[in-house]
C-alpha cells in the first residue's frame, strides 16, 4: 500500500529539481530585464517591431538589422556617396557613321603642287603614263556626288585631289577616245570591261579616272559605287512581279539621286517622248531629268524610273554612257537577302546588279558605251576567279552556274602591280605633297618597290609611315 | 699475445714508413703494384733485436703513395700533374684567349687513359691544372711539359676543323639557311635589281602584313643593298612571323657570302645571330607554360 504512490511516480515523468532543469531555448529578447550575456550584440536595443501599417515588413526588418550589425563595427568605416558624373555622349547616333564615310578630298596644311590637269584630251595618249594628273575642278564635284572617291585612298592627304595615269589608265582611255569617235561618225560601240587585280592594285582609282574622263567627254555616267549596300540586307527589297526580280527601291531613289546630281545638265537637255510605265499607269516625261526626279520624289516607282532611264539610254542618239560597277565580287553570289521561304536570294535577282550584269555580258546594249567593273579582294568568290580566268570549274568542284555566263565575253584589265618608274614618280608626288620625308633615290625606290611590290595602297602606307 | 702482437705489427710498419720517407733509394724503385713482401712477423722477436736488424728486414713497400688510396691511378696521376704545375709555376702565362687552342680529352676518354672510374668533379681538378699548364708562355714552356699534356690532349682537335667557307656558285648564287621557331628559310642571293620572289610568289602574297616584310628583308635595307640583289627563297613550317625571321637570317648569311665585310653591319643590325627562343614546354601543374589554373578557396 505504502510503495503504491511510489511506484505509480516512478512511471510519469521524471521530476529533475529546479535547479536542473534546462533553460528555454529562445532567450526572452523583450522586456526590462538585460539578458545574461557577454555579447554586445545582443545587448543592443532589440529591434523595433514591423508596423504593417507604417510600411515597415521582414525587409525592413532586416535591413535594420544588418544598419545595427554595422553600427555595432567600431572600425567599419561609412562610405561616402561618390559623385558620378554624369556621362556626356562622345557621337550622337549616327555621327559616327557620318565621320566614317566623310570624302575629305582637300588638306589644306599641305603644301600647294602644280600638276597638269587630266583633261579628256589625253585620254588614250601613251604618252601620258608614268604621269601624276590633278583631276580638274569641274569634274571633282560631280565625281563626289556619284562617290567615285572611297574612304581610305589617299584623297584627304594631298591640297588637291590628284591620281597616277597607268598603263592600265591609257587602256580605259583608249576605250574612251574609242566610243567618242563612233559617236562623231554615228556608229554603234558599246565596250565591256572587268578590272580585276588584287587589294589595293588600284582598280577604284582606274574607275574614278574612267568617270572623270567620261564626264569631261559629256557622257551620261551611272555608278554604283559599292554593290555590298546592295547585298548585306540593309537595304529594303521587294520582290516585282513585272520586272521579275528584287526591287530595291529606297536604294534605286537614293541611285537615281546621285544620278541627279551628277547629270543633271546633260539629262536637262535630252528630250523624251516615249512613255514608260511608272507603277500602275504609264507616262511621258519632257527631259530624262523629270524622269529621273520622278523616281527621286516617288521611290515606290523608283525602279520603274531607273529601268525607264537606261531603256532611254538605250536608244540611238543618245549620249554615251558610262556604266559602272564596284565590287562585282560581291554580286557574284548569293545576297545576305532572304525571300518569303528564308532562302537566301542569288544576287543575280536582284533588280540592280540584273540590269547591270545584262549590260556588262552584252545581253543589252547601250548605242554607244562603256560598261565597267571592278573585282571587290574579298570575299572569295572561285566561280567568279575562274570565270575572270576564262578557266572551267572541276568536275566535282560545287559551281554557281549563273556566275560565268553572267560576265562573259566582257575583257579582263588586269591591274598589274606598279613599276619601278611609276613607283619613283608616286615618290617624287608624296614628297612634293610632303608625305614622304626621305629622299628619292633608286636605293629608297628600290626598298619602297621591294617592300610594296609595287602595290600603289602598300606604296603610299609605307611612304607616309614614320620611317623606322 | 693478440694485443702484443698488434703493437708490434704498428711499430714494424712506423719504421717501416720512416725508412721510406727518409731513404730516396726506396721511392725510386720500379713500379710495384702489389705488396710484393708479405712477411709473417714473429711475436717472438724482441724489439733490440728489431732496431738492429732493420736495414736487414727491408720489405718491398708499393711504389705508389696512393696505393692505399680507392683510386690509386687518378691519385697518382693528379698528384703528377700537381707537381709539374709546381715546378713551372712561376713561369710567365698569358692570359686564357690567347693560350693555343686546345681540346683536353674527355671525361670518358680521361676514364679509358686512367682505366677506372673518375668523378666529373675530379675530372674538372684535372682539367684545371691542365688548362693552367697550357697558360704558360708558350715559348718558354719546358719540352718536360709539353711532353706531359700531350696524353691529355683529344685527338681531333675541333678547332682546325674549320667548316669549308662558302661561295657564290658558278650561276653567281650564294645560299643561306635561315631558322625561327620552327620555320626554315632556304634563301638564295643573287647580283641584281631589288626583285624578291619567296615560295614563287611575290613578296606581298607570302607576308601581307608590312612588318613582316620588313623584317624579311631587313639584312638589305639595313645595309642599303635592296637594289644590289635578287632573292629567290623557299620557306616552310612555322608561321608569319617564324618565316619572316627565318628569312632574316637566311638573307643575311646569303649576303654575307657575296660580301662578307658587311657581318659587323649585320651584327648591329641583328641579323646575324640565330634567335633560339622557342615555344616555351608546357609544366605539370599549370594549364600551359606559365598559367595557372584559377586559385579556389578550397
Amino acid at each position: 500500500m505504502v510503495l503504491l504512490p511510489l511506484s505509480l511516480r516512478c512511471l510519469g515523468a521524471p521530476r529533475l529539481p529546479l535547479v536542473l532543469r534546462p533553460l528555454p531555448r529562445v532567450f526572452p529578447t523583450s522586456g526590462a530585464a538585460a539578458s545574461f550575456t557577454t555579447s554586445s550584440t545582443l545587448l543592443a536595443n532589440p529591434p523595433k517591431k514591423a508596423n504593417p501599417q507604417k510600411g515597415g515588413n521582414v525587409k525592413n526588418l532586416k535591413a535594420i538589422a544588418a544598419k545595427q550589425r554595422a553600427s555595432s563595427n567600431k572600425f567599419q568605416h561609412k562610405r561616402k556617396k561618390r559623385d558620378i558624373p554624369e556621362r556626356k555622349r562622345q557621337y550622337l547616333d549616327g555621327q559616327r557613321k557620318i565621320i566614317k564615310n566623310t570624302i575629305v578630298l582637300s588638306n589644306t596644311n599641305a603644301p600647294a603642287i602644280t600638276l597638269p590637269e587630266m583633261a579628256k584630251e589625253l585620254a588614250g595618249n601613251p604618252e601620258t603614263e608614268n604621269t601624276v594628273f590633278e583631276i580638274p575642278g569641274s569634274v571633282v564635284d560631280k565625281l563626289r556626288h556619284i562617290e567615285a572617291f572611297k574612304t581610305g585612298q589617299h584623297w584627304p592627304y594631298f591640297q588637291k585631289p590628284g591620281t597616277l595615269v597607268r598603263k592600265e589608265s591609257t587602256e580605259i582611255g583608249a576605250m574612251i577616245n574609242a566610243v567618242n569617235e563612233a559617236r562623231l561618225n554615228k556608229t554603234e560601240l558599246h565596250e565591256r570591261r572587268i578590272l580585276d587585280g588584287v587589294k589595293g592594285s588600284g582598280r577604284s582609282i582606274l574607275l574614278a579616272q574612267a568617270m572623270a574622263w567620261a564626264f569631261q567627254s559629256d557622257w551620261v555616267v551611272i555608278s554604283i559605287p559599292n554593290s555590298l549596300d546592295l547585298v548585306l540586307g540593309h537595304t529594303e527589297y521587294e520582290y516585282d512581279t513585272h520586272w521579275n526580280v528584287w526591287v530595291q527601291k529606297e536604294y534605286t531613289a537614293a541611285l537615281l539621286q546621285r544620278i541627279h546630281k551628277a547629270n543633271a545638265p546633260l539629262l536637262k537637255n535630252l528630250k523624251s517622248t516615249t512613255p514608260h510605265r511608272v507603277g500602275k499607269t504609264e507616262k511621258t516625261f519632257q527631259t530624262l531629268l523629270k524622269l529621273v526626279d520622278a523616281g527621286i520624289e516617288d521611290s515606290t516607282v523608283s525602279h520603274d524610273i531607273f529601268m525607264a532611264l537606261i531603256a532611254e539610254l538605250s536608244m540611238t542618239d543618245r549620249p554615251p554612257v558610262l556604266f559602272a560597277l564596284d565590287n562585282l565580287s560581291l554580286i557574284s553570289r548569293l545576297s545576305e537577302n532572304r525571300d518569303t521561304g528564308f532562302a537566301k536570294i542569288h544576287a543575280h535577282d536582284l533588280g540592280i546588279p540584273n540590269i547591270f550584269l545584262s549590260y556588262l555580258n552584252g545581253t543589252k546594249d547601250f548605242p554607244r558605251g562603256l560598261t565597267i567593273a571592278a573585282t571587290a579582294p574579298s570575299p572569295r568568290t572561285p566561280d567568279l576567279t575562274l570565270a575572270l580566268k576564262g578557266e572551267k570549274p572541276g568536275p566535282w568542284d560545287k559551281t554557281d552556274e549563273r556566275i560565268a555566263p553572267s560576265i562573259k565575253g566582257a575583257k579582263v584589265v588586269k591591274c598589274d602591280p606598279l613599276r619601278k618608274e611609276e613607283v619613283k614618280t608616286l615618290m617624287d608626288w608624296y614628297t612634293a605633297g610632303g608625305i614622304y620625308k626621305g629622299a628619292v633615290t633608286l636605293e629608297t625606290v628600290a626598298e619602297s618597290y621591294a617592300l610594296s611590290n609595287g602595290n600603289p595602297a602598300e606604296l603610299f602606307k609605307g611612304c607616309l609611315r614614320l620611317k623606322y | 699475445m693478440a694485443a702484443a702482437s698488434s703493437k708490434t705489427i704498428r711499430c714494424c710498419y712506423r719504421v717501416a714508413d720512416g725508412l721510406i720517407s727518409s731513404n730516396p733509394q726506396f721511392r725510386s724503385r720500379g713500379t710495384v703494384t702489389l705488396l710484393q713482401q708479405s712477411r709473417a712477423f714473429s711475436t717472438t722477436q724482441k724489439t733490440s733485436q728489431l732496431e738492429e736488424s732493420i736495414a736487414l728486414r727491408t720489405r718491398l713497400i708499393p711504389a705508389s703513395a696512393s696505393y692505399y688510396n680507392a683510386n690509386p691511378e687518378y691519385c697518382d696521376n693528379i698528384l703528377a700533374l700537381e707537381e709539374l704545375l709546381r715546378k713551372h709555376e712561376t713561369l710567365p702565362t698569358v692570359p686564357g684567349d690567347q693560350a693555343p687552342q686546345v681540346k683536353w680529352k674527355t671525361l670518358v676518354e680521361y676514364r679509358d687513359m686512367i682505366g677506372g672510374y673518375v668523378k666529373p668533379s675530379r675530372y674538372n681538378r684535372v682539367s684545371r691544372i691542365l688548362n693552367r699548364l697550357n697558360r704558360i708562355e708558350p715559348s718558354l714552356l719546358p719540352q718536360e711539359t709539353k711532353e706531359a699534356l700531350e696524353p691529355y690532349k683529344h685527338v681531333a682537335n675541333e678547332h682546325l676543323n674549320i667548316p669549308r667557307p662558302r661561295t657564290v656558285d658558278g650561276l653567281g648564287r650564294a645560299y643561306g639557311c635561315g631558322r625561327r621557331k620552327t620555320s626554315v628559310a632556304r634563301v638564295y642571293v643573287v647580283e641584281g635589281n631589288g626583285e624578291v620572289m619567296i615560295n614563287g610568289k611575290p613578296i606581298m602574297d607570302v607576308f601581307p602584313r608590312l612588318h613582316d616584310r620588313e623584317s624579311a628583308l631587313w639584312p638589305l635595307l639595313s645595309t642599303s643593298r635592296m637594289d644590289k640583289y635578287n632573292v629567290w627563297a623557299v620557306l616552310e613550317g612555322g608561321g608569319t612571323t617564324g618565316q619572316a625571321e627565318a628569312l632574316t637570317l637566311g638573307l643575311a648569311k646569303a649576303l654575307l657570302v657575296h660580301e662578307p665585310a658587311l657581318k659587323p653591319a649585320l651584327r648591329r643590325a641583328g641579323c646575324v645571330t640565330r634567335d633560339p627562343r622557342g615555344v616555351e614546354r608546357k609544366k605539370p601543374g599549370h594549364l600551359k607554360a606559365r598559367k595557372m589554373p584559377t586559385w579556389v578557396k578550397r
